[in-house]
């Protein structure tokens, strides 16, 4: 039965239209996870050599050990930011002669296929397995093993169920991030050290990990099997006030489009979700530029944190500019917009976003004021260049958004396509940070990025033009796509 | 008013639209009639630049539809509920399609005034998203939407599709008074035989992508019609 419905999937995704496109990409992405893999596996291999590098003169596997509460930390991060939740089209399937526990199962047990769970073990099981086992013998070093599997399923499932919550309710969210947080404030190493150095004496105690996986698989599996049927939760019938925006109207068509962008991203569940999971990175963001166990961070890596919190939402929004609206783009392309009104409208609301992100991300300025700085520049850089990048990219999209479903969120929306974004966005100013500093030091860097994102704004006449050039040569393409379903 | 030369339209080199010529006249209702997958929603999607053609061009008031982008200013069109954003009232709909020809509000309070008996109950202070409306009500905003636009060509695919039975009725008188009144050029295609030969003043019957037929609306026109799709039924 499973495998019926996972050759299902195989056909769904090879005969989808867009499969022989999207392929290539996949392909890369492949590539790029074997690498990371790889990378695992060969920090797994050396971790001996690379303990004792960073910790001279300490025992590798006494650091080893408080270091593996550190990694799930921020393993939990990582998930909560790449870890899809796997969607079946479930409706097809409700009414057929299938068991729904089987499509619980189903859903629960493909969604163990992530390298997110193959990570941890090509880091830490080659380091458990020869230097552990040769110190310590077989029976901790499996009941290490052991535990490490058991966390990374806990993980796996927390993150999923958080996930699948809090596309009901934000707080679910906002309380995970919260207590996420909390992680990182508190003394990690010396709890994760008495912990796992306490299994490899008394290996038993690694009995106890089974629970909370299990417990957490269970609420899953209990949520997922109650609401198989209901895509929409929490969707209340009251009344829907109809708003008006009468002062967008003074800047004519761009104006009416603005207005309905802003309905389109405050009344829908998914654009909503997005919303939150921007702020949630920017706390992230914040905790992360915290002094951590007394060392200040670096004012580059500090530079790095305010890009990348500026950069959340535009991105998220940006790289589906126009398939937010694919459930009624033809009528759109054809009701009397222009395409250059209609591009230029884009435009000005990626870049209200990119202020409101810059506005909320000065909070950032309470904690360390050498931040304030560095957050214009990087608004001016969003601005001048990121804008117009994201914007062109977005031409490029033609796969479809469902508004409303919430369930699916992630698994619709960090594409490939996305992912080769980011790398468009975050490479140049690297670059130009890079070369900058290292020529002229740290703050002529800093001023280079803001210097280019002005320069970007004096082309956005230009820019405007190109985009909407290469939207009008892709706009088949597009209609195309959006009208899969 | 709209004309068509030498359009073909193919997917994977089977022609869904091959259409050698086609010109209809300002002020004319045109009914597209064929089963599906004759190519009618395709023809109006060409007709409204949605879908490249392969080959030739589609002419709305002598402009071509393909590059240039002014005919959107007197068309409307309502093919399917891909056309609506789901996410906003009917009312603001109105006001946003109204706002894209900068109506002013009240010109599309007026309009609304008018089309009452078409919006019937459900609709105007339903206080839903178009989302939640039934498929009738969705049509419904669709074609109203269109309606205020006053648009001088009007394209509406199966538009009784759904329709409760005052709508369509309604729909029916609107659609003739503006093709008498204000000379305004109507393309509808419809699978209700009974509704399209009461209507149209001219008959498109289309079979794999061709205009096979093309009827001068007479009295005989219903049975004629009815032979082609159900030969040998009394």
């Amino acid at each position: 039965m499973i495998l019926t419905l996972l050759l299902h999937q195989w056909k769904a995704f090879w005969r989808s239209r867009g499969a022989g496109k999207t392929l290539i990409l996949r392909l890369l992405m492949g590539l790029m996870l074997l690498y990371f893999l790889a990378a695992g596996l060969a920090v797994g291999l050396y971790t001996r050599v690379i303990l004792s590098h960073f910790f001279p003169g300490q025992d590798a596997v006494a650091v080893f050990c408080s270091l593996l509460l550190y990694y799930f930390s921020i393993d939990l991060v990582l998930r909560f930011l790449f870890q899809d939740l796997p969607v079946l089209a479930t409706r097809p399937y409700l009414l057929l002669n299938i068991p729904r526990r089987r499509l619980v199962s189903f859903l629960d047990i493909r969604s163990l296929f992530h390298y997110l769970n193959l990570l941890p073990i090509c880091i830490f099981f080659p380091f458990i397995f020869t230097d552990i086992r040769n110190g310590s013998g077989n029976i901790p070093a499996l009941a290490l093993a052991g535990t490490v599997g058991l966390l990374i399923l806990l993980n796996h499932f927390l993150v999923l169920y958080v996930k699948r919550k809090s596309v009901f309710n934000g707080w679910w969210l906002a309380v995970f991030v919260a207590v996420n947080i909390l992680f990182f404030v508190l003394p990690l190493r010396a709890v994760s050290s008495g912990l796992f150095f306490g299994i490899l004496h008394t290996p038993w105690h690694a009995l106890i990990f089974i629970l909370p996986p299990v417990f957490v698989y269970g609420i899953n599996r209990r949520f997922l099997y109650n609401n198989l049927y209901f895509e929409d939760l929490s969707e209340d019938d009251s009344y829907r006030q109809s708003s008006e925006y009468g002062w967008l109207r003074r800047w004519g068509v761009t104006g009416e489009l603005l207005g309905l962008e802003y309905r389109l991203l405050v009344r829908n569940r998914k654009p909503r979700i997005y919303l939150l999971l921007s702020l949630a990175s920017l706390a992230y963001c914040a905790v992360l530029t915290r002094p951590h166990d007394g060392h200040p961070v670096g004012q580059g890596m500090l530079f790095f944190f305010c890009v990348a919190a500026n950069y959340g939402f535009l991105m998220k929004y940006g790289a589906d500019a126009f398939a937010w609206q694919s459930s009624h783009f033809d009528g759109l392309l054809s009701s009397n917009v222009r395409s250059r009104d209609y591009v230029r409208s884009k435009f000005y609301a990626s870049t209200v976003i990119a202020t409101c992100s810059f506005i909320v991300s000065l909070s950032f300025g309470l904690l360390d004021q050498r931040v304030l700085p560095m957050l214009a520049a990087a608004w001016l850089y969003n601005l001048g260049c990121n804008v117009p990048v994201v914007a062109w990219c977005a031409t490029f999209g033609h796969k479809p958004i469902d508004l409303g479903k919430g369930v699916g969120f992630n698994y619709e929306g960090m594409t490939t396509g996305q992912t080769w974004l980011l790398v468009l966005v975050m490479g140049p100013p690297y670059f130009i940070y890079l070369a900058f500093s290292w020529l002229f030091g740290f703050w002529t860097g800093v001023a280079a990025i803001g210097a280019a994102g002005v320069l970007g704004l004096l082309f956005r006449y230009w820019f405007i033009n190109l985009v909407t050039k290469e939207f009008i040569q892709r706009k088949y393409l597009i209609l195309q796509g959006f009208r899969e379903k | 008013m709209i004309e068509v030369n030498s359009l073909v339209k193919a997917y994977n080199s089977r022609p869904v639209v091959d259409i050698p010529r086609l010109g209809i006249a300002s002020g004319a209702i045109t009914g597209l009639v064929g089963n599906n997958g004759a190519g009618k929603t395709t023809l109006f999607r060409l007709l409204l630049d949605l879908v490249r053609a392969n080959s030739g061009e589609a002419l709305l008031k002598g402009q071509n539809v393909a590059g240039a982008e002014s005919w959107k200013s007197f068309t409307a069109a309502y093919l399917d509920d891909s056309f609506l954003p789901g996410y906003l009232t009917p009312e603001e709909y109105f006001y946003f399609t109204g706002g894209l020809h900068s109506m002013p509000k009240a010109e599309v309070d007026d309009g609304l005034q008018n089309l009452a008996t078409f919006l019937s109950d459900g609709v105007l202070n339903s206080g839903k998203y178009i989302r939640d409306l039934s498929k009738g009500n969705q049509a419904k905003v669709g074609i109203a939407a269109c309606l205020l636009q006053k648009p001088e060509i009007l394209i509406l695919d199966e538009p009784f599709a759904n329709l409760d039975p005052t709508s369509q009725l309604t729909l029916v008188d609107t659609l003739r008074r503006l093709s008498a009144e204000q000379r305004n050029t109507i393309l509808v295609s419809s699978h209700d035989l009974n509704h399209i030969t009461d209507l149209c003043h001219r008959i498109l019957l289309m079979e794999r992508g061709s205009i096979i037929k093309d009827i001068d609306t007479t009295t005989e026109t219903l049975r004629e019609l009815e032979n082609y799709f159900h030969p040998g039924r009394r």
